[in-house]
């Protein structure tokens, strides 16, 4: 009893108070993501744990990924009775087409595949009691790089076709339709734009996306789930040498402009140089490209009685200059120091432990769950029930693993008036 | 006693006397060798691997042999080593061959960085395998790509692939390990396939070849273990009455030319479209795997015509008293359809169960059990539990196979003609 009762506590507060209404992820849900990126580089459903472990908690909840490289939507729903339901998914997101979309609008992937095995798709995952199914469309292709035959721009003209299929089919069988395409299309072409064509977007082969453009994904995936952004405010009242702060923003002292916050909700950080996940992009360059920040990251400082017209606020080792205005009226810091917060560290940990959580999840998937039925005739009779309840016990202990490393951040912003 | 029951009698004996004395000093096998070969997807379509094991089994180079197949698709050279403390060490293999180096070139023109990562790759896997307690390594040059129409990629490939295997030999040489060269083989068999018919091709794919192919494989692999191919001699001389067979081959009765058989030790046989190129039946017209390695030979002596009919099973042929006298091979000139192609192809579907098993315990399971074991720390004992239920029934499985090659009884009538 005395284990059962923190645990039965916990549950009762999540049932008690769900996040929001329009939150499309619950406390304790198990969100799985399966998108065409590959399994070594799957950022898009670390992306998404991440956030709502740190930026938005969400109690209790495993993120699950999926994601396997060049793999249609037949692959998916042909993995759904065995693989997906190994996990008991609550919540799915999925993102296909780029393998189907390869023979473009006249193939039959666009008359009749794709289409039939989407619905099957969605079908399988309702009969497996998914609560929630986020369909989102495939990606962009990079459009600097070559796709063999096929021009990249015809190669996108297909993607968009599919979008539209797939939008469609979303709308008819009444689930939540997240158009990854448009998001990732939109975001590299100003990329290119800003950064010169030869920024790299889709990866080597243009069309298994880097880890910017998974950022993108998991942007569009996060806002479909219903998350709203506000990660925290810290008001600063420099008359009355006052400061406070939302939940998970405590202030711990203030002393004529410097204050000292203990967070336990931290803002999303971005990368510089990849400390995690080998061999993939930086994010820090691209959110200037997609509104991030302002959709999913606000983690605002507002600073009232100042006197002068610029004031110098240091955050951490980093200091920026911002007009007094802009400051009544709120600055975005994890906007204003991406890349160089004092979070920035923990937050990579955390990450990384969390990318580690699903590099393990693959290695099951790849070892065990999906071949589940080849292992059992393999070895007849033998603990495989045993073995899947080791794998949730091992999961949900890297899961709490990673959580653990979610210590609170003692930052200090100093706030000075420049002439 | 029928040499089959007397195998479980004596088996400890012959065990102990095949240790002290191998059967020739050429052949690389053993008596109760376990043969495991290891490659990539090439070894994963189980087509080489069952046949050198039907061979193993019935045309029985040494007795009581065996075979576990490794194949795993996608792996390069290192692949083999990497896995073989999980997938290869657990079954005590005493022979290893390797087949790698289509994954490893990656499709493209040889530099050297690729040559590196190859000559590295098999060269560690050797090394591990060693570690691994194997007794013999044989190391394969890599295959050949044959479609019809071959590209101008494939044909530059096809040069990566032989480049490979001049480095794969210098690496058994100093490994001092067996060497086999697949690709030769295969490419003097389609120049003379192609010679023969311009649409000469192993296979839609080219890679993954149908059985023609891997047949070729086969007698590659066989041949570098040192097979010689002697799988049995009936001696018959119509004038004294008398008829003699080799060790496999019981004279059950013999009248008048016509020789009751039972057989223990089956020739090689071939399957398939005569005329289709994909088949084992059609390759052996451009490779000698007769020759070399299924020499089932009936001697004649005191024909008393030029000329005399032998019918074997439903089929006959006619042969001069001359060939008669030298001797005929009847595995070559029955090919396709003799009196051992029933029992052979039940014996071959008992391989294909076994290996199919195979995959499922060795890519997928002890595969990935390195990652297995430190992901699951907790899991010890229920992942050692599913091994060995694994391998308990992969054994099962391979008994079943060795089980399958029963007896086999036969007629040989000879007919001198005029």
């Amino acid at each position: 009893m005395k284990v059962l009762l923190p645990i039965l506590a916990a549950l009762l507060v999540s049932a008690l108070a769900p996040l929001r209404a329009d939150l499309l992820v619950q406390p304790h849900d198990r969100l799985l993501v399966g998108c065409e990126v590959p399994l070594d580089q799957g950022m898009v459903s670390v992306d998404i744990a991440a956030y709502f472990l740190m930026c938005q908690p969400v109690d209790g909840l495993t993120v699950i990924g999926s994601n396997v490289g060049e793999e249609n939507v037949e692959g998916f729903m042909r993995r759904v009775p065995t693989e997906i339901a190994a996990w008991s998914p609550t919540v799915v997101i999925t993102s296909h087409g780029i393998d189907d979309a390869r023979e473009g609008r006249d193939g039959k992937g666009y008359t009749f595949y794709h289409p039939l095995y989407l619905q099957q798709q969605l079908d399988a995952l309702k009969k497996l009691g998914v609560r929630t199914i986020i369909l989102g469309s495939a990606s962009a292709v990079d459009s600097s790089v070559p796709q063999g035959a096929i021009p990249a721009k015809t190669y996108n003209e297909n993607l968009a076709a599919f979008r539209d299929l797939d939008r469609d089919l979303a709308t008819k069988a009444n689930v939540p339709f997240v158009d990854i395409f448009g998001a990732t299309f939109d975001t590299m072409n100003k990329a290119k734009k800003a950064f010169g064509d030869s920024y790299n977007f889709g990866g080597d082969r243009g069309r298994f996306l880097h880890r910017n453009a998974q950022l993108v994904m998991a942007w569009a995936f996060l806002k479909a789930l219903g998350a709203d952004g506000n990660i925290g405010t810290i008001t600063v009242d420099l008359t009355a040498n006052t400061a406070t702060g939302t939940p998970g923003q405590k202030i711990v002292s203030v002393q004529k402009g410097t204050v000292n916050v203990e967070s336990t909700r931290y803002p999303y950080c971005f990368t510089t140089s990849p400390p995690y996940s080998p061999g993939v992009d930086v994010t820090s360059d691209i959110i200037t490209q997609f509104p991030f920040n302002q959709d999913l990251n606000r983690y605002l400082l507002v600073v009232k009685g100042l006197t002068s017209p610029r004031v110098k606020v240091t955050w951490g080792a980093e200091s920026r200059v911002f007009a007094a205005g802009d400051l009544a009226q709120g600055v975005n810091l994890a906007a204003a120091f991406a890349g160089h917060t004092p979070f920035d560290q923990v937050f990579g940990h955390v990450v990384d432990a969390l990318w580690q959580q699903q590099l393990k999840q693959f290695i099951w998937n790849d070892s065990v769950i999906s071949h589940m039925d080849a292992l059992k005739q393999m070895a007849p009779g033998a603990s495989f029930d045993q073995l899947i309840a080791g794998i949730h016990d091992q999961d949900a202990k890297n899961g709490a693993g990673a959580k653990a490393l979610m210590m609170p951040i003692d930052h200090t912003i100093k706030i000075e008036p420049q002439p | 006693m029928k040499p089959r029951a007397m195998k479980s009698v004596f088996f400890p004996l012959v065990a102990a006397l095949a240790g002290l004395a191998p059967l020739r000093a050429d052949l690389l096998l053993q008596p109760n060798d376990l043969v495991a070969v290891t490659g990539d997807s090439i070894t994963e379509q189980k087509r080489y691997s069952v046949l050198i094991e039907d061979y193993l089994l019935m045309c029985q180079p040494a007795t009581g042999l065996n075979a576990l197949q490794l194949g795993s698709g996608g792996a390069g050279a290192y692949v083999g080593g990497m896995r073989a403390p999980f997938n290869l060490a657990p079954f005590h293999p005493q022979v290893a061959t390797m087949l790698y180096g289509m994954n490893d070139g990656q499709y493209q023109a040889l530099n050297e960085p690729m040559a590196a990562g190859f000559r590295k790759g098999t060269t560690d896997s050797i090394e591990a395998y060693k570690t691994a307690g194997v007794r013999t390594i044989l190391v394969s040059s890599p295959t050949c790509i044959c479609v019809k129409g071959q590209t101008a990629d494939q044909v530059m490939y096809n040069h990566t692939l032989a480049a490979f295997g001049d480095m794969a030999k210098k690496i058994a040489a100093d490994e001092n390990v067996a060497f086999t060269d697949t690709h030769g083989i295969m490419a003097a068999v389609i120049a003379k396939g192609v010679a023969a018919d311009p649409n000469y091709n192993l296979g839609p794919d080219g890679v993954h070849q149908e059985w023609a192919g891997h047949l070729i494989m086969a007698y590659a692999m066989l041949k570098g273990l040192g097979c010689d191919g002697a799988i049995g001699t009936i001696t018959v001389d119509l004038a004294a009455h008398t008829v003699t067979g080799t060790p496999g081959q019981k004279i059950v009765s013999q009248d008048d030319g016509t020789i009751q058989v039972e057989s223990t030790r089956y020739p090689f046989c071939f399957s398939g479209d005569p005329k289709d190129s994909q088949s084992t039946v059609n390759v052996i017209n451009y490779l000698p795997f007769n020759q070399d390695l299924n020499r089932y030979m009936l001697v004649v002596k005191g024909v008393t015509g030029s000329k005399a009919k032998v019918t074997w099973g439903s089929a006959s042929k006619q042969f001069t008293a001359d060939e008669l006298a030298k001797g005929v091979n009847l595995a070559a000139a029955f090919a396709g359809d003799n009196p051992f192609s029933a029992a052979f192809a039940k014996v071959n579907d008992a391989v294909v169960a076994q290996q199919t098993d195979e995959t499922g315990l060795t890519k997928y399971w002890l595969g990935g059990m390195k990652d297995l074991v430190s992901s699951l720390p907790s899991q010890g004992p229920v992942l050692d539990q599913i091994t060995q239920v694994g391998i308990k029934e992969r054994n099962r499985l391979a008994q079943a196979a060795a089980t399958a090659v029963v007896p086999v009884d036969h007629t040989i009538k000879i007919e001198s003609e005029p």
